[in-house]
């Protein structure tokens, strides 16, 4: 149903130029291409800087005819997705989405999400609320949450592993790859979406 | 290259030629007052209403279709626009005309494009076929165009483009449109990102039609039936199975048609505003939540609680009974007899199989609370919507055919007086004032049910007492004469001699006459002192002593073809 072959030239060009966009995609467990994940990283000059966040993304069966359904792994402290599941509020991934707009573009406007959020268009109530009311305090969070959550560098390296694993890379690989990068999560999960 | 603008100036000032050339044409057209079937403007009526009221006209699928037709052959003809920009436009406007025609006046045609998202490039208009707008946004000699929806090229003529110059490949333009008619879709936009150009219709239905046939016929009646939904002056009709017509009204611009009751060809009666039923004098909301004519409403819910509940003498809670024994507790402790309801100790020493009339030489009346009253009150409503509902039918079906018998031994009897006596029209007239007048009475009581203490929210209680007393004034006369002229015309459908016949059509032609103003008297209460006292604004169909509009069928338009301007219809 997936038109298999616009997503693969999509995974193709997304990776290409990874290391400038700061997105890039990967199957989610090798199996299958309806089911991907996303990365991206946290724009600089915000809260979110130097952090990496982990993207699921489901392609439904009319995809590019309807729109891939997007939620972040990562904890992230932001108006607009959900502190508890990582819903997404955003227009394109639900009635402004076209079939020209690609898992890239949308990743980027994820990315741009994270510099300018929508707060009067809340998925997080509460902190839709801190965000308008106590500006310092909800940029104090959401620097917290990247630190806890998004850079993973003080965490040990089972963790890690186990991290990695979840994400659907074979484990003997994920091992070699963070011995490489001297246990660097984050450019480990670069090595192994590159492939 | 300045030879080149030159040449579009001229094409510019060649279209604003057309307009002008276009636009005269319809002031001429409107000098004949010709206007399109979905408007809400008024035709001319038949030459025998002499009545001001609404016209009705039903409309089959066909005509509905030809008419659809004129309207966007005229749209596209006056601001020189396309099919599927003209449907746009149209339904902007929710299918008038008029609008069409006075924001023309006003904003200009760019304006009025603009002001419903068509877009058009001045361009196009200039431009001889869809193959010299592609070439516009392909490099010179190129002969193969990469569709940005699957990244896949193709040849020019496996590709389309839309009015904008967006450009993708026919399978993926397919596949988006089949989504979006099962997305509830009527008019497609362009599939590039925040693209708002409309797409062509010719083109969509091509390319659904090769692959999903299913899809183009839903959108095909889809397109057709948008404009009975976009419109306030039409709507389907609601029989069930559907007899395929849809009902216009047109008024006198008050806004009063809105409320009228129809009767279409197909024998269906209903209130125009919400589709239900007729029920006027009672207004749609209250009708609504008395619910009686679909189930599931306040009046079912009601019944239960009366048909299978007593109510505790001390604290008037509804108890329902479950076993055998009579002998019943409250949950406030009160014990009580389920047969009569009366209370009882708790060794249930009581006797009730004696008939005793209220207030007779029984023991002290139990002081009764608001649920108790509640109860009572509906039953004293319902009791009487019932009795009424079921004389009407009654009077329709045992006394219609009697009242048909008589009138023909009418005509035949030689030995009658022939002054007015043998007119065999006066029955059936005072049976049709009767039936009426019958259905009148159950809906009065619906609303009163409502109205008087029924928590509608009412301002002014002084005058709405005055009011109410003036309401049950004329709907008690009304039933009183009801009855009378039902009695009437019961007795004179039995064989009597030809006195006892003079007799009956006297008293029945009288009691006709009364009726009717009495009925038209409880409207105009109703109207003009009962429904201003609301808070929430409410209104009724006008009174009209014949009942619901007949509506008449639509004459089907003599052309279809696009772009001659249409013949005058009169």
């Amino acid at each position: 149903m997936v038109d298999v072959s616009r997503v693969q030239k999509e995974l193709t060009e997304c990776n290409r130029d990874r290391e400038v966009s700061g997105v890039s995609i990967a199957l989610h467990d090798g199996s299958t291409i309806s089911h991907l994940t996303g990365t991206i990283a946290g724009p600089q000059g915000t809260p979110y800087e130097g952090g990496t966040f982990v993207i699921d993304i489901r392609l439904p069966g009319g995809y590019p005819f309807e729109p891939p359904k997007m939620q972040f792994i990562t904890k992230v402290w932001h108006p607009n997705i959900s502190s508890q599941n990582g819903a997404i509020c955003l227009d394109i991934l639900k009635d402004q989405w076209s079939p020209a707009l690609t898992l890239k573009t949308a990743l980027l406007s994820l990315q741009a999400l994270l510099s300018a959020p929508a707060p009067d268009d809340p998925q997080d109530a509460v902190v839709a609320q801190q965000y308008l009311r106590d500006y310092s305090t909800f940029s104090a969070t959401a620097r917290y949450w990247t630190e806890a959550f998004a850079k993973n560098s003080s965490t040990g390296m089972e963790e890690k592993v186990q991290k990695l694993v979840e994400m659907g890379f074979p484990e003997d690989m994920v091992r070699s790859v963070l011995k490489s990068v001297n246990g660097d999560e984050n450019m480990a999960l670069e090595k192994l979406c590159s492939g | 290259m300045d030879g080149s603008d030159d040449e579009c100036c001229y094409y510019y000032d060649a279209v604003d030629s057309d307009g002008d050339e276009e636009e005269e044409e319809e002031i001429i057209m409107l000098d004949e007052d010709d206007v399109g079937l979905l408007d809400g403007a008024a035709l001319p009526p038949p030459e025998e209403e002499v009545e001001h009221r609404a016209i009705c006209w039903a409309i089959t699928k066909e005509s509905l279709a030809a008419a659809q037709e004129q309207d966007l052959s005229m749209v596209m003809n006056l601001v020189n626009v396309e099919r599927h920009n003209a449907r746009a436009l149209l339904a902007h406007h929710r299918w008038k005309m008029e609008r069409i025609y006075d924001r023309l006046d006003m904003m200009g045609r760019d304006a009025l494009l603009r002001d419903a998202g068509v877009v058009v490039l001045p361009e196009k208009s200039s431009s001889s076929g869809s193959s010299m707008a592609m070439a516009k946004t392909n490099p010179p000699g190129s002969v193969a165009v990469t569709c940005n929806v699957c990244f896949e090229e193709y040849p020019l003529g496996s590709v389309s483009a839309m009015d904008c110059g967006h450009c993708f490949c026919n399978d993926c333009w397919t596949e988006y449109f089949a989504a979006a008619v099962s997305d509830g879709s009527k008019q497609m936009r362009c599939m590039e990102v925040k693209c708002t150009a409309i797409c062509d219709e010719a083109v969509v239905r091509l390319l659904l039609h090769g692959k999903h046939p299913g899809a183009a016929a839903r959108l095909d009646r889809r397109l057709l039936e948008a404009c009975v939904e976009a419109s306030d002056a039409v709507r389907w009709c609601p029989s069930a199975p559907h007899c395929g017509r849809a009902i216009r009204v047109d008024g006198g611009g008050g806004g009063e048609e809105r409320y009228a009751e129809v009767s279409c060809p197909c024998g269906a009666v209903f209130c125009f505003r919400c589709g239900g039923g007729a029920h006027s004098p009672c207004p749609c909301p209250m009708w609504d939540k008395w619910g009686a004519m679909r189930g599931g409403g306040e009046v079912d819910n009601l019944k239960w609680i009366v048909a299978n509940t007593k109510s505790c003498p001390k604290c008037s809670k509804p108890i329902e009974k479950n076993g055998g024994c009579n002998h019943v507790t409250c949950t406030c402790g009160q014990h009580l007899c389920y047969a009569c309801g009366a209370a009882t100790g708790t060794l249930y020493m009581h006797i009730c199989n004696r008939y005793k009339e209220e207030g007779g030489g029984g023991g002290v009346k139990v002081e009764m609370t608001a649920g108790g009253r509640q109860r009572l009150r509906f039953m004293h409503y319902y009791e009487r919507f019932e009795i009424h509902t079921e004389s009407y039918k009654e009077e329709q079906g045992k006394l219609g055919p009697a009242i048909d018998a008589l009138a023909r031994r009418l005509e035949a009897d030689a030995t009658l007086p022939w002054s007015g006596t043998r007119d065999a029209r006066w029955p059936s007239a005072a049976h049709r004032r009767l039936l009426r007048c019958r259905q009148v009475l159950p809906r009065s009581y619906v609303l009163a049910y409502y109205m008087f203490g029924g928590g509608a929210a009412t301002r002014r209680e002084r005058e709405e007492a005055a009011a109410q007393n003036r309401f049950e004034d004329l709907q008690g006369q009304l039933e009183h004469h009801v009855e009378v002229l039902s009695r009437t015309l019961a007795a004179a459908a039995r064989p009597a001699d030809a006195a006892e016949v003079v007799k009956a059509k006297r008293d029945a032609d009288n009691l006709a006459r009364v009726v009717e103003g009495l009925c038209a008297g409880m409207y105009r209460c109703v109207q003009d002192e009962l429904l201003p006292l609301l808070v929430e604004p409410m209104n009724i169909a006008a009174y009209h002593p014949d009942g619901p509009a007949m509506a008449k069928e639509f004459p089907p338009a003599t052309s279809v073809t696009g772009g001659a301007p249409p013949a005058t219809r009169h």
